[in-house]
This record gives C-alpha cells, sequence and structure tokens, in this order.
C-alpha cells in the first residue's frame, strides 16, 4: 500500500500555521500505526450482544465460582486431567484479578490468577505480566499485597524477559486482612527507602 | 463530557449491569480490538474470538474497574491483551509473528508502545463522526488520492478536503484529550 498524499496534498491552503503544525502530529502518528481497523461482522456483533441478554445476577461471584468449579469437574469427568480451567491450565483458579496498569506503565497488563488454598491456608499465585520494560542487571519486580494504599506484605518478585512473563508463588497470608495487589519495581543500587510507584493494581477482594 | 470521562462512565454503568452501557462501549471499542486481535492472531475467526471473549471478560469484570486507577481505554487494552493471550496459547501451530507491523529486530519494549500508540490511534478514530472517518481512513490507508476518494464517496473534492482537516484537528483533539 503506498503511503498517503503528503499532509500538504490533504489540505486546503488556508491552514494557519499553528494550526498545521497541531495537524502534522496526528498526521505523523497516523502514518506510523497500521490499519484501518477491520469492520465488525455482524454475527460477532450479535454475540456479544448476548452476553448482556442474561441478567447480571448470574455473573455474581458465587456463581462465577460454581460456573469455575462445574468446569473443573467435567474437564476432570471428560479429561481425566484435574481442575482446569481456561487461561489457566494445570492451576486450581478460585479467582481470575485484572491488574490495571498505572499511568507510568500504559501499555502493561497483568492477570493475578489465585489459587485455592491448601489445608494449611497456602495460597498459590501466578502471575501473567506482559508489557513491562525488562529491568537493568540486579533489578526486579514485585508483588505485593497492600492495606489503605500501604505495602502490606510481599508475595514475591520476578525479571521480565521478553514477550510474557509468568511467575507463580505460595503465600501464606490472609488475604482478606488486604484490600489491593500491587506490583513495584526495584532497581539495582536504590536506596531501601526509595518511594517506589506502584505499577500495575487490583482489588485483592476474592 | 470528555472521551476519557465518558469511557469511565460506561464502564462502571456496564459494572452495574447496563446492558445499553455495554453495547455502546461496544460499538466504541469493537474495531480497536478486532484490530489488535487479528494483528497478534493472524487468523481472522481466531480474532472473532478472541474478541467475543474481551467483551465476556468486560461484562463480567467491569464492577473491579478503578477510574482513579487508569483510564478506561488503558483497562480495555488490558483486558483485550489478556483475551488475546490466552487464545494465543490455544493455538496449535506456530504463532504468527506480526505484531503491529513491527520490524522483526523490534524489542519488546517498542512492540508494547507501538501496540498501545495503535490502539490510541484506532480508539480515537472510533469517536469521529464516520464521514470524517472514512475520508481519514482512505486517506490514509488506501492507495486513492483525494480526487478518487471525492469520486469513490461522490462529494467534491473541496468537500474531502474540509472533513479531511476537521477530522485531522478532531483527532488532535482526542489524542490530546486522552494522553494517557
Amino acid at each position: 500500500m503506498s503511503e498517503p498524499r503528503d499532509l500538504d496534498n490533504l489540505l486546503d491552503d488556508d491552514v494557519p500555521p499553528e494550526e498545521l503544525d497541531r495537524l502534522r502530529r496526528v498526521d505523523a502518528l497516523l502514518r506510523s500505526v497500521p490499519g484501518p481497523p477491520p469492520e465488525v461482522p455482524a454475527s460477532l456483533s450479535r454475540a456479544v450482544t448476548a452476553v448482556a441478554s442474561a441478567p447480571p445476577r448470574l455473573w455474581t461471584r458465587r456463581r462465577a465460582l460454581a460456573a469455575v468449579a462445574l468446569a473443573a469437574a467435567l474437564s476432570a469427568l471428560f479429561f481425566g486431567l484435574g481442575a482446569r480451567v481456561a487461561g489457566g491450565e494445570g492451576f486450581d483458579e478460585r479467582a481470575v484479578v485484572q491488574m490495571q496498569a498505572a499511568e507510568n506503565a500504559q501499555g502493561a497488563a497483568a492477570v493475578l490468577r489465585v489459587g485455592n488454598p491448601d489445608e494449611s491456608g497456602n495460597w498459590p499465585l501466578r502471575l501473567e505480566v506482559e508489557g513491562l520494560e525488562p529491568l537493568p542487571r540486579g533489578g526486579y519486580y514485585a508483588l505485593w499485597l497492600a492495606k489503605d494504599g500501604k505495602y502490606g506484605a510481599t508475595c514475591g518478585s520476578f525479571r521480565m524477559g521478553e514477550g510474557e512473563t509468568t511467575a507463580e508463588w505460595t503465600v501464606s497470608y490472609r488475604l482478606a486482612d488486604y484490600d489491593e495487589w500491587v506490583v513495584t519495581a526495584y532497581l539495582p543500587d536504590e536506596p531501601r527507602d526509595t518511594e517506589r510507584p506502584w505499577l500495575l493494581t487490583a482489588d485483592a477482594e476474592l | 463530557m470528555a472521551a476519557p470521562e465518558k469511557d469511565a462512565l460506561l464502564i462502571e454503568r456496564t459494572g452495574r449491569g447496563d446492558p445499553v452501557a455495554f453495547e455502546e462501549l461496544y460499538r466504541r471499542f469493537a474495531r480497536p480490538v478486532l484490530a489488535m486481535a487479528r494483528r497478534q492472531l493472524g487468523d481472522p475467526g481466531r480474532a472473532e474470538d478472541a474478541t467475543q471473549e474481551t467483551f465476556a471478560a468486560v461484562w463480567r469484570s467491569a464492577r473491579s474497574y478503578r477510574q482513579e486507577r487508569g483510564s478506561a481505554s488503558a483497562w480495555l487494552y488490558a483486558v483485550a491483551r489478556h483475551a488475546i493471550i490466552d487464545r494465543a496459547r490455544q493455538r496449535v501451530e506456530p504463532a504468527v509473528e506480526a505484531p503491529d507491523e513491527a520490524s522483526a529486530d523490534a524489542t519488546t519494549e517498542e512492540r508494547v508502545e507501538l501496540s498501545w500508540l495503535t490502539w490510541r490511534v484506532h480508539s480515537a478514530l472510533e469517536r469521529l463522526p464516520e464521514r470524517e472517518r472514512a475520508v481519514l481512513e482512505l486517506a490514509y490507508w488506501s492507495d486513492l488520492s483525494q480526487t478518487e476518494i471525492a469520486s469513490y464517496l461522490d462529494v467534491p473534492l473541496g468537500t474531502v478536503k474540509t472533513r479531511t482537516r476537521a477530522g485531522l484537528s478532531r483527532l488532535a483533539g482526542l489524542l490530546e484529550e486522552v494522553r494517557e
């Protein structure tokens, strides 16, 4: 596909210079991205609209957990593989938490899968992260539980490689004592009292 | 109401089970989600599945969205990326490595940046009036000249230029508004 004509050819001659500068920035953005986005097939729109036709109560946590349990049971029944749910193969999920990227980590995304605790109260965690930049040698990221906007308990650390990174830990805390999951970064040689911005956050309520 | 606030409100209403808000959200973001899924999965059918899963996840998890933690657009972007990643994991054949048309040696950071930029631009395009969006898409992503666009849309050349200017100007405002 050929490049679009120069911006000057796309516009009339009477555009004031200051407006032209602004339009040039958008012009450069449009030239830098692939596109255009495809038209959405009607069949897809119908399928998505149907999602919302079920009463929202259907998706309360209790029902969602029941659905997960049912999926696990059916999976075990048919495949003999034990608990297995979408996106978390081999991981007995109790909850899937979508973490939100903070302003300083735009483009990052993470899903935290919280497993069912064992008899002693150990909670398996699986964090799938993408879009955080690899840190210099010696640096790492850490997942924390926080309470009232303050760090509470550390859950584990990880380093980012190319693409997506998955890290797994087990924690023995009472998750109900905390209200937030947070991911922060530790750079090498930083003073201990460095104020660390939160890069990814999510409610800790299960 | 500014665009980011409107999107945040739509997610909050969706979280309360409002199907009208959900449909509006879908109308706003379906094309950018589908575009991202197609670029990353390669296969149109799988891309549609991932798009459907994205909005199913939005419907289920909109209650967890917190405006103070980040923009609605960024939240939707994250939900979409994960639905696409989940779908990519299920494929048996090798992944199609065509992320956002970045060069093969682009770093992860560069690919993520381009993916996010593309998302922002495509999401903003969805907010333009249809006649302005159509002119811009034809001008930037087709082989048509302005004269050919005028002929294709059956409008005078001057109208094409006017719409192009208006569309670019509106897009500039939207992108400044949602600078996240």
